[in-house]
């Protein structure tokens, strides 16, 4: 093999070497787009390293958090009280997510005075959220981190995604396939003049105006129906037709799970290891005030069609403890709307995100709890 | 073991260490390279290893007795009706068994014969072939009977080219391991450069556009006209980049181990005639059905009428090759017809085919390109329904308009830009221009490949589509 004595395969492999260590570096935030996942995740972590240590309240979830609360309007209140706000809110996120996050705030936040933690019963069944949840995490992801990450997000030999937990190339690759599909994206990314400003980073909030009352979302079969009519002045054609395939994606074929009356833990380690991976996350958190745990509603049809029976039990399981020892505060909201006397479809945007009416009610009740954390003055 | 996989390199890796180390030693080495090439196969099925054992022992015998015996026709047609007997019970006595119960349903409603399910055994058309070809070339005279079983055997399960090609003749198989040659300084640079390529053509081309391609062939119903046409397009370049990259892979491979394979691929979508085509496409399989079917059918020797359906026939058994399916019957029947018709159009228009004019070059090159194109439909169609659904689709676009959305105009520009590199590098491979480039060019274009092959494959690893042949 005398081409292994000449540099021109050495230096090709150094190359890659190369870009592999480049990319754990900060050049990545020219990569930074709102739209997809890893651009997300490098926008925020940009916008935190400009905001600095002054950030006092924080906020860390899933989508359901981004559109479930008006991070803006809660900004703008705690600032009228001194104090900063970012929402750490990014779509996919998990409990890895949550891990990064949590040792981020531990090193970078040393004045977080209070954190929300935006959870929803769809989460209690894994430990991950599959190999896009390492393209979340990697902007955060350290040389090392390979040896928790993989408790998340397993190594797949015949998926590279999964080889995120030990190369950046790898834990890249999701945020450079949206950009290469289309290169104007790549374009608008690089124009760092052109990014939103760092409030607008930092207090992202979904906003879907309509509800879903045009539609008959009763049942599963009814939503995948496209025959059925569709009352265009309440629930517009796009959403309708994004409804239907939401609820494709919510069929199972193998049948809703029964974890009524089981041991989950003794009956599988991964129900053990996401307790005490839970539990120990919302320990970790700095902030001066117990963490906010926040449950939020989720739409009738994921507990009508897809979530186990016996998960709520099992999520007052995980959290009770800690709730009961101060350690967490608890706020129950996934049946605030019944309260309100409101139908589902009011306050839903889509099968998964409330609309603005809904989003208007939880971050009115999660502002209450939150100022009493922080002592703050009543409004 | 897929060569897109981390098993494989692996692997490699560890059979170049050892070829290394044993190269003085002739038969250590080659029993190494054997047992090498029976574990890759076995990675697949071990069972079937007893198939490549059986192919092995019969035409190494028939190759000693043929030339021994008086009656060379006699151990020719064994051999022959032994190898292709093999070949249609696990290939096409499915097949023929559906097409029966299919026609006889017909006359009586009762009628069904039980299929025989059997897999199929990887690379078998292609094992196959290369051994018909020594007994055919024994028989002419063109060969001499190998006398050494391992070396024979070597010939037909060398890794490199066992699942899928090329199919490599005795005469030159043996020539290169003869030789003894050890892969040069010079020829393992262009050998990585054409893997690593090859690699990336499968990875991140074919795989990428199957993501295109796939939906539009599963429901064609719901189809845009133009995404019908830019799913025809995108097909023929996946099936392109996806066997062309296996060849350049394996071609590089054997290399490594000082093996030279014949060149398989010669950018086909340059060809201005369908006959350019098959010079240029699956070269190994056109060469093999020329020298051994269509010569033994009298090839071109018995005037217009008989060397047509000697065309003919020969495109539709190579269609057959490919699969037991009545797609690929028609898709080489349609190309033999291709081939007939434009024999008779060459000779009733002279002028047109021998002019060297950039319009009329243009002209037959597109006239070309949407033939091949177009028999790819029915390369790809899981059946005829879908086929039939697509060409109307793609009918509809004369009346309905283009009707572009941003991604269907994202795909015309990438199969535009994907023509214009055939085009370039068709004029000078990319590979060859690359070995002779300096030590920081070679690194910084194989580099950016590789990274290519991180970053932008698609999360599955796919199969080969020339694997199921």
């Amino acid at each position: 093999m005398a081409f292994l004595r000449k540099p021109h395969l050495w230096l090709a492999l150094l190359l890659v070497l190369l870009v592999e260590l480049a990319l754990r570096t900060p050049v990545t935030a020219l990569l930074q787009s709102g739209a997809s996942h890893t651009g997300r995740s490098l926008q925020l972590q940009s916008a935190l390293r400009e905001r600095g240590e002054g950030i006092n309240v924080i906020t860390i979830g899933n989508s359901i958090a981004e559109y479930g609360i008006d991070h803006a309007a809660l900004g703008q209140a705690l600032r009228s009280h001194g104090l900063e706000y970012a929402s750490l809110a990014m779509p996919g996120g998990h409990l890895l997510t949550l891990r990064t996050l949590t040792r981020y705030a531990q090193e970078e936040l040393p004045e977080l005075r209070a954190a929300v933690v935006v959870i929803n019963l769809t989460e209690f069944e894994s430990v991950g959220n599959g190999s896009y949840e390492l393209a979340i995490a990697q902007p955060w992801l350290r040389f090392g981190d390979w040896s928790w990450t993989a408790e998340h997000v397993p190594l797949d030999r015949s998926e590279p995604s999964t080889l995120g937990s030990i190369s950046a190339l790898a834990g890249y690759r999701h945020q450079m396939q949206f950009l290469a599909r289309k290169p104007s994206r790549l374009a608008k990314a690089l124009r760092w003049w052109g990014w939103p400003s760092l409030d607008e980073r930092l207090w992202v909030t979904g906003r879907k105006t309509e509800g879903l009352c045009g539609m008959d979302l009763t049942s599963l079969p009814a939503c995948l129906d496209a025959s059925r009519p569709v009352d265009l002045t309440l629930t517009s054609a796009e959403t309708a037709t994004a409804t239907r395939a939401s609820c494709a994606l919510l069929k199972i074929d193998t049948g809703k799970g029964d974890w009524r009356g089981h041991d989950l833990e003794a009956e599988s380690p991964v129900f053990k290891r996401m307790r005490e991976l839970r539990q120990q996350q919302l320990r970790e958190l700095p902030s001066h005030a117990p963490p906010l745990l926040v449950l939020m509603p989720l739409h009738p049809l994921w507990e009508q069609e897809r979530l186990a029976v016996g998960v709520r039990d099992w999520v007052t399981q995980i959290h009770g403890p800690l709730a009961e020892r101060g350690e967490i505060r608890m706020l129950d909201l996934s049946r605030i709307f019944e309260a309100s006397g409101m139908q589902p479809c009011e306050y839903f945007g889509d099968i998964w995100h409330l609309n603005t009416k809904g989003q208007a009610l939880t971050t009115a009740a999660i502002r209450q709890a939150l100022w009493e954390q922080l002592q703050l003055p009543p409004e | 073991m897929l060569f897109n996989s981390w098993h494989f390199l692996a692997f490699v890796l560890v059979v170049l260490a050892l070829d290394s180390l044993l190269f003085s030693q002739v038969r250590a080495r080659r029993m190494m390279l054997l047992a090498a090439s029976y574990y890759f196969y076995a990675q697949w099925n071990w069972q079937y290893l007893g198939l490549i054992g059986f192919t092995t022992l019969l035409d190494f015998n028939v190759g000693r007795k043929l030339r021994a015996s008086g009656h060379p026709g006699r151990w020719l047609c064994l051999s022959l009706c032994l190898n292709l007997g093999v070949l249609a019970l696990f290939k096409y006595a499915d097949f023929v068994i559906r097409s029966a119960n299919a026609g006889m349903g017909w006359v009586d409603p009762t009628w069904h014969w039980s299929t025989l399910d059997l897999l199929l055994p990887i690379g078998i058309s292609f094992y196959t072939f290369q051994s018909i070809s020594y007994t055919v070339d024994l028989y002419r005279g063109e060969l001499q009977p190998r006398r050494s079983l391992l070396d024979y055997a070597l010939f037909l399960g060398f890794f490199p080219h066992l699942v899928a090609g090329p199919i490599v003749r005795a005469s030159e198989f043996f020539h290169e391991l003869d030789l003894r040659h050890r892969c040069t300084s010079r020829e393992g640079q262009l050998a990585i450069a054409l893997i690593v390529l090859g690699l990336a053509k499968k990875m991140v081309g074919a795989d990428s556009l199957a993501e295109f391609v796939d939906p539009i062939f599963a429901a064609p119903g719901s189809v845009t006209p133009l995404g019908a046409w830019l799913g025809m397009y995108a097909y023929a370049f996946q099936i392109y980049f996806d066997f062309s990259g296996y060849t350049d892979v394996a071609i590089g491979l054997a290399a490594l181990f000082g093996i030279r394979f014949p060149q398989n691929f010669n950018y086909p979508y340059l060809a201005t005639s369908v006959q350019e085509f098959w010079r240029r496409w699956h070269m190994t399989l056109s060469r093999w059905l020329r020298d051994y079917l269509y010569i033994s059918l009298g090839g071109s020797r018995h005037g217009l009428t008989r060397t047509g359906a000697n065309l003919f026939l020969t495109m539709l058994l190579g269609g057959l090759w490919h699969g037991a399916s009545w797609n690929f019957v028609l898709w080489g029947a349609l190309h033999g017809t291709y081939l007939v018709l434009e024999r008779a159009a060459m000779a009733l228009f002279p002028a047109f085919y021998a002019s060297r004019h950039r319009g009329v070059l243009l002209l037959r090159w597109l006239l070309v390109l949407h033939l091949v194109c177009f028999a790819w439909l029915l390369f790809r169609s899981p059946d005829l329904a879908t086929c039939a659904q697509l060409l109307v689709r793609m009918g509809e676009l004369f009346a309905l308009g283009p009707q572009a959305s941003s991604d269907t105009r994202a795909m015309a520009g990438l199969l535009a830009i994907l023509m214009l590199l055939h085009w370039r590098f068709g004029r000078s491979p990319l590979h060859e221009r690359l070995a002779a480039a300096g030590a920081l060019r070679y690194a910084g274009v194989l580099g950016g490949v590789l990274l290519a092959i991180v970053l932008l494959s698609p999360s599955h690893i796919m199969p080969f589509i020339y694997f199921r042949f």
